[in-house]
């Protein structure tokens, strides 16, 4: 579903090069849930920017569902980003002046979706994440798991078959945290959709899976997760 | 402290300089045209004083005689008192040929007696006294060779004693490369007539007369020339104050004595409503950039909340922040204003000939050689550019030193603080308003009427924030409902932001408001004219001595002239105009005489009441009419009695009506010729109106007058539709400085909205970003911000017609009418409501133009990151 070749994203800047993602390779199948572990700075973010189009690579490759995004136009992108990947950000990024249900019903609506149907889906999909009586609050007034649980109904809205997630426990207490999670493991296994989680919480890792650790730009596939022996990757690297 | 400047204030306006730039220009402009309209107002006035003053020169009081002058029985008389120094002068401005026709003063004096006061000397003089600078005694003081002085007695004999033969000053004679024993032609009273130069009145330092376009003759000399023989215009008079105030009891009627610095006041006072009105728009553009610069330092400070927090975290204290921020606010006031202060000169090159010639065309001839640069308007411009910064940037400032340390204030939490303010600033918007109505109707001079204005300006801006909630509120219902979701965003984010949306909304309304106001005023004016044009203006030609232009009342058609127009067979009948200057109640009018029996029967008055049948039955017999800014002015009604000072003495005239008027804003009195004739003594025309038989063609007579004329007299015969509409362009040439004006404050406004639509959307790029990232497409957002930024715009021009219609009605009927006595309709239509529309969305949706420019180019990755 999910296929990067040689993928490589570095920056200029007056003190030279600076190399965020090193030729990364991997697949990722439907239904999978897959963690990238890394501290800050290591590449995770960058590497889901890239998968949704919202960057652009130095060098390689990323296809989804056969598309290479490299030969996508910037509206060709959009749409991938607005029916294909749902995004949940660490900050929630909410849209302050809306209300929950709007803030959830705002992909539908920029496909034209009719009003009515989009509020439906809308209540019906903060329903099921223990949000119908806050449809009308404002994010101010939500707490920060409520705030996440409605940035996940508004990355579910157009039910895209990839879901990234950017350290979506970040700013949340560890039982908050592990409910969120619980979301996205139910995602992947029920929905069968891709789920790929930025973190660097040994905890939130283990939900996925599949691992990837990665340091200074370069990915590293482990078939045990983080919470094994510390400081040792069983499996050798397959970029090399 | 220097070092908490260095990272706060310095770095953070490196980072931003278009913002930067923007503020500077807002207040440079402001100041610019504060600065452009001070100094042509005071260098259009500036000649004329000086004009004054060295023309009087050491004269301490003159004597006047009013239309007629003072007889030269009475001259023979002062000349023989012995404490006394009495001088008798004649003055006239007149068209000279050969300095293509630029005007020209003719000054008429005793060469015998008027040394003491005025110095004209034929000689060079080095470092002499002032009292020692008699023509005579000069020759005597002064070392100079035998051969010079030969020349300059022989030329100085010449103007004595020839007729027709006159000096002229040596700046005068290097402009039009003129030498002694040339002629020269002057027009006088519509008549070429032709003057030799006896000699060269050299430059003298320190002695202004003679560096003015002088040319004097002999008292006597002058006298003939210029058709007055028999008495002079005035008698100057140097010596002790009590021989003086002695003389002046022994005065008959209605002479009297009078300061030389008079004539600059009775100006003054004539053109105090027309400069007044104008540093009040001037001051419009201080105002809006007021507003500007709020705005500004309130991003500035949002922006930076939290590197504020951080440093109060520090250690740094609230003082030392506000600190910071005033001296951050002065850099910009210093630097706004001292470019301000350059861009105000270039104005001012603009300024002063359009000013100065609306003053020619209304008022008193003013001829501005050279642009002077007034330290204290510079002074004065640039103090005021950086006060109103500082005051706008104060309660920035104290929200500054509001903010915790380290707990940055969360935007959220100050919207909300913001929008418990809403209600609070609508009960001062209510306020403002009350007392702009109270002090709008309560009896005052003209600041009250400006009073007023600002009052409901302030009225406007206080409710602008609760303008701005309720109707994106209501907008928001309305489109949640359809599912725009473009415009459901827009409008929820100008509410969002509303403690800096509603004063970029209120800075363009404000502005716009005043435009409009400006506009139906104007238009008002206009067609109040027009109606009075069309009323009053019933001759087919009307015909006046072309030196009327420089020489304004004192220019007379000749009386053969006007005989032999009379007698022409194509002629029914000819009204004839005069107009004399008049003090009444210690201030400057006019008395006009007509002939009551033409104009009854032909012309359309606009009387405020009576029958317009009564009104003129009751000019021959003596009464008057007034006109209606003179009504006002003296608190006069129709039936009243005026006590005007005659030529046997003081006399009662009776009001038979007022009638409308906007020729001499001053107020006029208006009575029958055989009136005037028998009161004053004075039966000479400045202009007469021509009224034809019937089925007489109009061209055709024209040509013959043309033909008549053009030989013996300089008249300008203009056709009746030609009046009218000279009438009107000189209102439109009057009123193109107030549309620049206009322009300059708008354009202040727009930088206003530009920086805020800038700062706005660039805080929120994340947000964008966001957008972005959930599949917003860049058509959309740009969409988006579009409707943002033309709502904003479509607010502002809502609420700005409003406030501007009710700024019309104080321009209209509380300054206008105590500025300058003049009542007019007001006429408000569709098409001027539809430009502030126009102007306002034009302004934002260009507003919005470098911020999406500049959006666009940072990636959606770049965006997410942005804080």
């Amino acid at each position: 579903m999910i296929r990067i070749e040689s993928l490589r994203k570095s920056y200029g800047h007056a003190d030279g090069e600076i190399v965020a993602l090193r030729s990364v390779n991997m697949e990722i199948a439907a239904g999978e849930f897959v963690a990238l572990y890394g501290a800050s700075g290591s590449g995770k973010s960058t590497l889901l920017n890239l998968l949704c189009g919202v960057d652009t690579p130095s060098a390689g490759r990323v296809i989804i569902d056969g598309k290479d995004l490299a030969a996508m136009d910037d509206l060709e992108a959009t749409l991938l980003r607005r029916n294909t990947v749902g995004f949940v950000f660490q900050f929630f990024n909410l849209l302050p002046t809306l209300d929950a249900l709007e803030n959830v019903i705002l992909p539908a609506q920029l496909n034209g979706v009719n009003h009515r149907e989009a509020e439906a889906r809308g209540r019906a999909l903060l329903a099921q994440f223990g949000l119908a009586d806050r449809w009308n609050a404002m994010p101010d007034t939500l707490s920060g798991g409520q705030q996440q649980r409605v940035a996940v109904c508004r990355a579910l809205m157009n039910d895209p078959p990839v879901i990234l997630a950017d350290e979506p426990t970040g700013n949340l207490d560890s039982e908050t945290g592990l409910h969120i999670l619980s979301i996205l493991k139910e995602l992947s296994q029920k929905q069968n959709k891709i789920v790929v989680m930025a973190t660097h919480s040994q905890e939130a890792a283990r939900f996925a899976d599949r691992f990837f650790h990665m340091r200074d730009g370069e990915l590293f596939e482990t078939s045990r997760s983080p919470l094994s022996a510390p400081g040792a990757p069983s499996v050798a690297n397959p970029n090399r | 402290m220097l070092r908490l400047i260095k990272i706060f204030n310095a770095r953070h306006l490196r980072r931003k300089p278009l913002e930067t730039f923007l503020v500077l220009l807002g207040i440079a402009l402001g100041v610019a045209v504060m600065v452009g309209i001070d100094l042509a107002n005071e260098n259009a006035l500036r000649s004329f004083h000086d004009n004054v003053e060295a023309v009087a020169g050491r004269a301490t009081h003159e004597i006047t005689g009013g239309q007629s002058g003072v007889p030269d029985s009475v001259v023979a008389r002062l000349m023989q008192n012995n404490n006394v120094v009495a001088a008798p002068v004649i003055e006239y401005l007149a068209l000279c040929r050969e300095a293509e026709n630029r005007p020209i003063r003719l000054l008429a004096i005793d060469p015998f007696v008027d040394s003491p006061l005025r110095g004209i000397s034929l000689q060079k003089q080095n470092g002499m006294g002032d009292e020692e600078s008699d023509l005579a005694a000069s020759t005597a003081k002064v070392s100079l060779s035998q051969k010079d002085f030969d020349s300059a007695f022989d030329s100085f004999v010449k103007f004595a004693t020839q007729p027709n033969h006159a000096l002229i000053t040596q700046s005068f004679a290097e402009q039009c490369s003129l030498h002694a024993g040339d002629s020269l032609h002057v027009l006088v009273n519509s008549v070429w007539k032709e003057v030799v130069i006896a000699g060269i009145i050299p430059r003298q330092e320190g002695d202004r007369l003679s560096d003015e376009n002088l040319l004097v003759l002999d008292i006597a000399t002058g006298q003939e020339l210029l058709d007055r023989l028999g008495a002079v215009d005035r008698v100057d008079l140097l010596g002790d104050e009590a021989a003086i105030e002695k003389l002046a009891e022994q005065l008959p009627s209605p002479l009297r004595l009078t300061r030389p610095q008079r004539r600059s006041e009775y100006v003054n006072s004539m053109l105090s409503s027309f400069r007044l009105n104008l540093t009040a728009l001037s001051l419009l553009a201080v105002f809006v950039g007021m507003f500007l610069i709020y705005n500004t330092m309130m991003f500035s400070v949002l922006q930076r909340r939290k590197q504020i927090g951080i440093l109060r975290c520090l250690g740094v204290t609230r003082k030392q922040v506000v600190g910071a921020l005033f001296l951050e606010a002065s850099l910009f006031g210093v630097f706004g204003s001292g470019l301000g202060l350059f861009l105000g000169y270039f104005l001012s090159q603009y300024t002063t000939p359009a000013i100065g010639s609306t003053i020619n065309d209304l008022y008193v001839f003013v001829d501005i050689t050279r642009a002077h640069v007034d330290g204290s308007i510079i002074a004065k411009g640039f103090f005021l550019g950086l006060i109103a910064t500082l005051i706008a940037a104060l309660l920035p400032a104290l929200e500054a030193a509001k903010i915790a340390p380290a707990v940055a204030t969360r935007r959220s939490s100050l919207e909300t603080r913001a929008t418990s303010f809403v209600p609070r600033f609508a009960i001062a918007g209510l306020g403002f308003f009350v007392v702009a109505v109270i002090i709008a109707l309560a009896p005052g001079g003209v600041l009250f009427g400006f009073a007023a204005a600002l009052a409901l300006a302030l009225a406007a801006v206080f409710f602008t924030p609760l303008f701005t909630s309720t109707m994106t509120r209501v907008i928001s219902t309305f489109l949640q409902r359809s599912a725009a979701m473009t415009g459901l965003l827009a409008s929820r984010a100008i509410r969002g932001a509303v403690s800096r949306t509603a004063v970029a909304i209120a800075a363009l309304m404000i502005s716009l408001a005043m435009v409009l106001g400006m506009q139906i005023m104007i238009n008002s004016f206009r067609g109040s004219i027009q109606t009075w044009v069309n009323s009053i203006l019933q001759a087919d030609f009307y015909i006046a001595p072309i030196g009327s232009t420089v020489a304004k009342w004192q220019a007379v058609l000749p009386d053969e002239f006007l005989l032999m127009i009379e007698r022409l067979p194509e002629v029914e009948a000819v009204n004839t105009y005069r107009a004399g200057e008049f003090e009444y109640e210690g201030r400057l009018i006019y008395l006009v005489s007509i002939r009551a029996e033409v104009l009854s029967e032909r012309t359309d008055f606009i009387f405020k009441e009576g029958s317009d049948r009564d009104n003129w039955r009751a000019l021959p017999r003596g009464e008057v009419f007034v006109s209606e800014s003179f009504a006002q002015r003296f608190t006069v009604a129709a039936g009243d009695s005026l006590m005007l000072q005659t030529k046997n003495g003081f006399r009662h005239f009776r009001v038979a009506a007022v009638f409308v008027d906007y020729s001499l804003d001053q107020g006029q009195v208006m009575m029958d010729h055989s009136t005037y004739a028998v009161n004053w003594g004075e039966v000479r025309i400045n202009s007469a109106g021509v009224f034809l038989k019937q089925h007489v063609d109009p061209k055709d007579l024209l040509h013959k007058l043309t033909m008549l004329t053009k030989e013996k007299y300089a008249v300008q015969i203009n056709s009746n539709f030609d009046l009218r509409r000279q009438v009107l362009n000189i209102f439109d040439k009057t009123f193109a400085i107030t549309h620049v004006l206009q322009m300059l404050a708008t354009i202040v406004a727009f930088i206003g909205i530009v920086s805020a639509i800038l700062s706005l959307l660039i805080e929120r790029t994340r947000e964008f970003g966001t957008l972005r990232a959930i599949g917003m497409s860049w058509a959309q957002l740009r969409r988006m911000i579009f409707v943002e930024s033309g709502l904003m715009g479509g607010l502002a021009a809502f609420l700005a017609m409003p406030a501007g219609f009710a700024l019309a009605l104080i321009l209209v009927h509380v300054i206008n009418v105590r500025s300058f006595g003049w009542l007019i309709a007001i006429r408000s239509q569709p098409l001027e409501y539809a430009q502030v529309a126009a102007i306002a969305l034009s302004a934002s949706f260009l507003a919005a133009l470098y911020p999406m420019w500049r959006l666009k180019r940072i990636s959606v990755a770049a965006a997410l990151r942005e804080e």
